[in-house]
């Protein structure tokens, strides 16, 4: 029995980057027949075949990671889905050609925040990405984006924030007033590639001034 | 603004106002481009791993073939697509008048690896029709930017 086209079997194939996690992900029809099984290749733009994604062949679950097989910075890829339903109907789409420095977004930094009497320090962590280098060496998020630099915030009441920006990973907040909460906000931004992450929020309270008690 | 070092020869451009303004146009120029199993700019012929000395001209000639055979030939009745066209052959324009300059200053020299690397690019290019060829390269427009950058 040919399987013949059902294109509404299958939509919005497409990559899901994350701090260079590239997984691919679609939806089937909406009341999706059971038994449909999921298929995934994927290719690099300008080779001629086709490579089938191990682990992600007769799925059933709607998305499949391609971190490994995308994971080389200065290629571009493609990927595609068939779809397969019970009934024999097929539907095959692929995804638009994906660049994982390009497409992917950044998830906010991991940071500690520490407060003392009158000041708030906040040291950034490195971030590690999936991406390696031909020895083997796990790339930072630092170490792939060149400008990579950070921005701080702390909200000091309604009307009044400080800023701390830089490459650099410790930064503080001083003359601050003991025993007071405050709001701190980091983000990481990289312009070259027009890249700003949420932010990663921390509430933190000086700690009280016990100088003359 | 971000300052390219080709050999003797320095220009500046702003190659993140180029990127965002290709981005804007990018997956519909690329998805126009149906022919995912060939590739005009290949890893071989980067600008990045070309000899420094040699980096000026082979961008001059890749302008070239922007200005004179994609953003020509490159066929959309998409206004909005039709802008960032017009700028993107603007700023390829300026940019291949500071090469200009390198040239004259007889900083911009041809040597065999930049000559045999266009010479493949050309050969690729020219293997699809006019218009084909203009719709791929300007798909890659990104693989280009992407050179430029890593050509420091």
């Amino acid at each position: 029995h040919m399987a013949e086209d059902s294109p509404e079997l299958l939509q919005h194939v497409k990559f899901q980057s994350s701090n260079f996690e590239n997984i691919l992900t679609w939806d089937g029809k909406p009341e999706s027949i059971p038994g449909t099984v999921y298929s995934v290749e994927y290719k690099m733009y300008g080779e001629p075949e086709w490579l089938a994604k191990v682990g992600c062949q007769q799925i059933t679950q709607k998305s499949c990671n391609l971190t490994m097989e995308t994971g080389n910075l200065t290629e571009l890829y493609y990927a595609r889905v068939t779809a397969i339903s019970s009934g024999g109907w097929s539907a095959t789409k692929m995804t638009e050609r994906f660049n994982s420095l390009q497409h992917t977004t950044i998830k906010p930094p991991d940071v500690t925040c520490v407060p003392q009497v009158r000041s708030i320090q906040m040291i950034v962590h490195p971030t590690p990405t999936p991406v390696h280098t031909t020895d083997g060496h796990q790339l930072t998020l630092e170490e792939i984006f060149q400008d990579l630099f950070y921005r701080l915030e702390l909200h000091v009441n309604h009307t009044y924030q400080m800023h701390l920006g830089g490459k650099q990973r410790e930064f503080e907040f001083s003359g601050l007033t003991p025993d007071t909460e405050f709001l701190g906000s980091i983000v990481i931004s990289v312009p070259t590639w027009s890249k700003e992450s949420a932010p990663y929020v921390c509430r933190v309270k000086t700690l009280p001034d016990r100088t003359w008690t | 603004l971000k300052i390219l070092h080709l050999g003797s020869c320095v220009i500046v451009t702003n190659l993140q106002e180029i990127q965002s303004e290709f981005s804007e146009i990018r997956d519909s120029v690329q998805a126009s481009d149906k022919n995912i199993d060939f590739r005009i700019l290949r890893n071989t012929g980067s600008l990045q791993d070309t000899e420094p000395s040699d980096r000026c001209c082979l961008l001059r000639h890749l302008l070239r073939l922007y200005l004179d055979r994609v953003f020509k030939n490159y066929q959309t009745s998409d206004y909005h697509t039709l802008r960032k066209l017009s700028s993107l052959a603007n700023s390829f324009l300026t940019m291949k008048k500071d090469l200009q300059l390198c040239h004259a200053y007889m900083t911009c020299h041809c040597g065999e690896e930049a000559t045999e690397k266009y010479r493949q690019i050309l050969s690729h290019f020219e293997q699809l029709e006019p218009q084909a060829a203009a719709v791929k390269v300007l798909g890659e427009l990104d693989i280009l930017l992407r050179w430029m950058d890593e050509a420091e």
